[in-house]
């Protein structure tokens, strides 16, 4: 697939002793060998030339060494091979290709207890499972008492083992198969099984054969925090190919953070040589998040970070938790020349207060269909600047909504003729983001429409009244059926539908539209992002968006597709970014998500 | 702690140990929780033989007066179960010890052997009521019993070397397994255990009773017979020839059983 040297995070020690040589092992498992079972399915089959089969590739030239002393951990989901690997490097399975060296005896603990025998007792098993992990006789009378100790079932030994409780099975398999000192210890997410008192003992012997008898141990897991915590070294295996290898620090944090991200062969390659790339300090390419989680948190951050000069004269509140209410407020906000600030009626925090005290805007507009809301904004204003005019906006449903807010926008003299609008239905938040740095700069009317509803009078009539030269409809047939926007096709203006295919592919058609229209797409600018499922996290960032210049970018950061989508996109407009924003919390864009940004765009400038 | 074993030796060791311990855990789980236990490997043998001597001297009945038909009967009988026991218990050794062979790594040969010893074991067991028996009738010992022991091991050495050809077919291909009950049936019927040999010998089917020298169990039973009873029948050939023509089919067959299944251990795995 791809050398290890694009995925190797530590040079090989090479001055350290290896113990386990995996060399380009492969597994393929056949498909076809689970049906046949009997003679004459095999003869009809020949017959029928279907003997050749559907293969499953479990391990997919997979090469790595542990060296003596090593606490290798290995990595990745559930079904990602690892365990496959595990077998091999045991001795239980034979690789279909590639060869497997290991130097000294193994002690397995795969599955603890495989060859109990439930019927039998305790006494009876630990002989019968020490014979199997090969015991002498005389080896087991001697360490009898010490297993029975570590496992402590001495009162239960001449019990039947079918009456015993999963936890006492796992303790007795694991002090049976840990009394020994072996050479190589591999230990298969058997320390999952077991309540926390089980797990620390079990650490605790592990971490007494590593420091005391220097064995050589290699434990696997889906859990990452295990790993780091026991591993020195790390694997991390995914569908059958090594994703990542090196220290357990950096390979457990890449597989936190991007554990369940995934994406065609081609993404994940590049996204993981991104990660894997030596770390420079890059000089142009900051990053900075709001990860609050809550619009309205970041709102307020945003405006608190503001010089107080910088605040200007006007301000429109909407409510946190009415996106397409926001996305109205970002449209007048473009048109009144306003802050912006998103607020919960159920958190109405004391900065807030102090926020509205401080800025003393000379007018405030209130925007909602919530009575109650607009009330509590109103008394708190009213409390903190007296002197500030108060105007309100409402509208029994979206499309009145943003109706009303244009109307009021049209009060004032605008410079700005309005041969765009724009119509979206109140979830297409992610489109609206990404067409924001165009619209908030030419500061275009925005209309709300709701979907496969038959558009409002009152909504039509407000688009006929800006003699638009071009209408932009941001949703495809699903959301606005033809027959829906039937009268928009009467318009002298024309239609232009925006319906993507993915999050890359609108943001695409987005850009080329703007690109289109004299919108300067490419160039050295900032770079927003936010997830389109989370979408609500951006909805403040009208205003810093326009101040800024930035552009906005939508990322799913489990869809490598996306992630690597994204990059080819903004590269294709010759967009070269100066920072990087983020609009999400942690899960969202973990460290590594920037990491990979950063580090993707580090060649330019 | 301390090492447990290291060296190519001390694996063989540990192999019969753990040989060892497998058949005393299927001799404990046997009978375990069953009130007459151990009795039955006794018990077993002897009813079988009653009945099938009630049947065959009194409802069909065969012309045989060298020595009381019933001796005639349990003797073929326990050493026709030793190799059926033996033969079915390896079958589905390695199919039934799936679970460990995909953990542990193990000698798989260790699975059929284990059974063929057990069906040993147990044969040792069942002569108790071969003794019995053969003192009810008041036939006692002559020198040839001394050999027993050697028609025995041979014995093994060919049930194991047909018990690693099926328990490594039956991996692959379940009807070995159905297949398995209908052969031992046939072979049964084949081998002169409830009807003597004498008595085909003297129908006219010739061909038949050629056939029948090839059937190896044929040698073993009535090498066996000869052997306890010290009576030669008039079909037998000479207990040196006999030991000298089962060695032949025991070591032969062993080969060809360890053959196949050293070259299908590999991937047992895949397909258990």
């Amino acid at each position: 697939m791809y050398d290890n040297e694009d995925i190797t995070l530590t040079p090989d020690a090479s001055a350290e002793h290896p113990v386990i040589e995996v060399d380009h092992v492969s597994m393929v498992f056949n498909m076809a060998s689970e049906r046949i079972q009997s003679l004459k399915e095999y003869f009809i089959k020949i017959i029928k030339r279907e003997l050749m089969f559907k293969e499953f590739v479990a391990l997919d030239d997979v090469s790595l060494t542990v060296n003596q002393g090593d606490v290798f951990g290995l990595v990745g989901s559930n079904g990602s091979g690892k365990s496959t690997l595990l077998k091999i490097i045991a001795g239980v399975l034979e690789p279909s290709k590639g060869t497997c060296k290991v130097e000294g005896s193994i002690a397995p603990l795969i599955e603890l207890g495989a060859g109990f025998d439930m019927e039998l007792s305790a006494r009876e098993n630990i002989y019968l499972n020490g014979a199997l992990l090969g015991y002498s006789r005389q080896f087991i009378n001697d360490h009898f008492d010490s297993i029975v100790d570590f496992a402590e079932i001495r009162d239960f030994l001449d019990m039947p083992m079918k009456n015993y409780s999963s936890g006492m099975v796992a303790r007795i398999a694991f002090a049976i198969a840990t009394e020994t000192i072996p050479d190589v210890l591999i230990v298969d997410e058997v320390l999952s099984v077991g309540d926390y008192m089980f797990q620390e003992k079990c650490e605790k012997r592990i971490n007494a054969l590593i420091t005391d008898h220097h064995v050589t141990v290699l434990i696997v897991s889906h859990d990452g925090q295990l790993i780091e915590r026991l591993c020195n070294k790390a694997a991390w295996i995914e569908k059958g190919h090594l994703r990542l290898l090196g220290d357990a620090a950096t390979v457990c944090d890449a597989y936190k953070a991007l554990g369940w991200h995934l994406g065609s062969e081609e993404s994940e390659r590049r996204v993981f040589q991104l990660l894997a790339a030596e770390p420079q300090e890059s000089k142009t390419c900051k990053h900075m998040a709001y990860g609050s989680g809550d619009p309205a948190v970041t709102s307020l951050e945003l405006l608190k970070a503001k010089e107080p000069d910088a605040l200007l004269d006007r301000v429109v509140i909407a409510p946190a938790d009415e996106p397409a209410t926001c996305m109205v407020a970002n449209s007048l906000c473009s048109r009144t020349d306003a802050d912006l600030l998103l607020a919960s009626e159920k958190r109405m925090p004391d900065e807030l207060l102090e926020l509205m005290e401080r800025a003393s805007w000379k007018e405030a507009i209130i925007l909602g269909s919530d009575a109650s809301f607009r009330k509590s904004i109103r008394s708190l204003i009213a409390d903190a600047s007296p002197c500030t005019e108060l105007s309100e906006i409402d509208g029994d449903d979206p499309g009145m909504l943003s109706v009303n807010a244009h109307f009021f926008a049209e009060r004032e003299p605008c410079d700005a003729a309005h041969d765009k609008v724009i119509i979206a239905y109140p979830e297409c938040v992610p489109d609206m983001l990404l067409v924001m740095p165009f619209s908030y700069e030419r500061k275009v009317p925005l209309f709300l429409a709701t979907p496969n509803e038959p558009l409002q009078e009152d909504v039509l009539e407000a688009i006929r009244s800006c003699h638009p030269e071009e209408m932009l409809l941001l949703g495809g047939e699903d959301v606005f059926p033809e027959e829906m926007v039937r009268p928009l096709h009467e318009e002298p203006a024309t239609l232009t539908r925006v319906c993507g295919n993915g999050v890359v592919d609108a943001a695409g058609i987005i850009y080329s539209w703007m690109d289109d229209n004299a919108f300067d797409v490419g160039g050295e600018r900032e770079v927003f992002f936010a997830s389109p499922w989370h979408a609500d996290q951006a909805l403040g960032i009208g205003p810093l968006l326009h101040q800024r210049g930035a552009l906005m970018a939508l990322q799913d950061s489990r869809d490598l597709d996306n992630v690597m989508g994204n990059v080819e996109l903004l590269k294709r407009y010759e967009v070269r970014p100066v920072a990087f924003t983020f609009f999400g919390t942690n899960e969202q864009f973990h460290d590594a998500d920037k990491r990979i940004l950063r580090r993707a765009f580090r060649d330019e400038g | 702690m301390s090492k447990a074993h290291s060296s190519e030796k001390g694996n063989n060791k540990n192999s019969l140990y753990l040989l060892y311990n497998l058949i005393s855990k299927e001799f404990k789980l046997k009978y375990r929780r069953s009130v007459l236990g151990i009795a039955w490997s006794v018990l077993n043998p002897l009813l079988m033989m009653v009945v099938m001597a009630l049947i065959f001297t009194n409802i069909f009945r065969f012309e045989f007066n060298f020595y009381p038909f019933a001796v005639y009967l349990i003797l073929g009988q326990t050493l026709f179960a030793l190799f059926q026991d033996g033969t079915t218990g390896a079958l589905n050794s390695i199919n039934d010890s799936a679970s460990l062979i995909k953990k542990v790594r193990i000698n798989k040969i260790i699975f059929p052997t284990e059974k063929v010893l057990f069906a040993v074991v147990n044969f040792a067991f069942s002569l108790i009521a071969v003794i019995a028996v053969m003192i009810f009738f008041g036939m006692g010992p002559n020198w040839q019993v001394l050999l027993i022991p050697v028609l025995v091991v041979l014995l093994a050495v060919f049930t194991l070397g047909v018990g690693y050809l099926i328990s490594s077919l039956a991996v692959f291909f379940r009807d070995v397994v159905h297949l398995w009950g209908v052969v031992m049936t046939i072979w049964f019927y084949f081998t002169p255990i409830f009807w003597p040999y004498e008595a085909l010998a003297a129908t006219g089917f010739s061909w038949v009773v050629t056939l029948i020298q090839f059937n190896p169990m044929y040698h073993f039973v009535s090498t066996f017979r000869q052997m306890a009873t010290g009576i030669s029948l008039p079909t037998d050939l000479s207990v040196m020839m006999e030991l000298g023509l089962c060695s032949i089919f025991a070591f032969v067959t062993f080969a060809i059983g360890l053959f196949v299944f050293k070259k299908l251990e590999k991937k047992f795995i895949l397909y258990v």
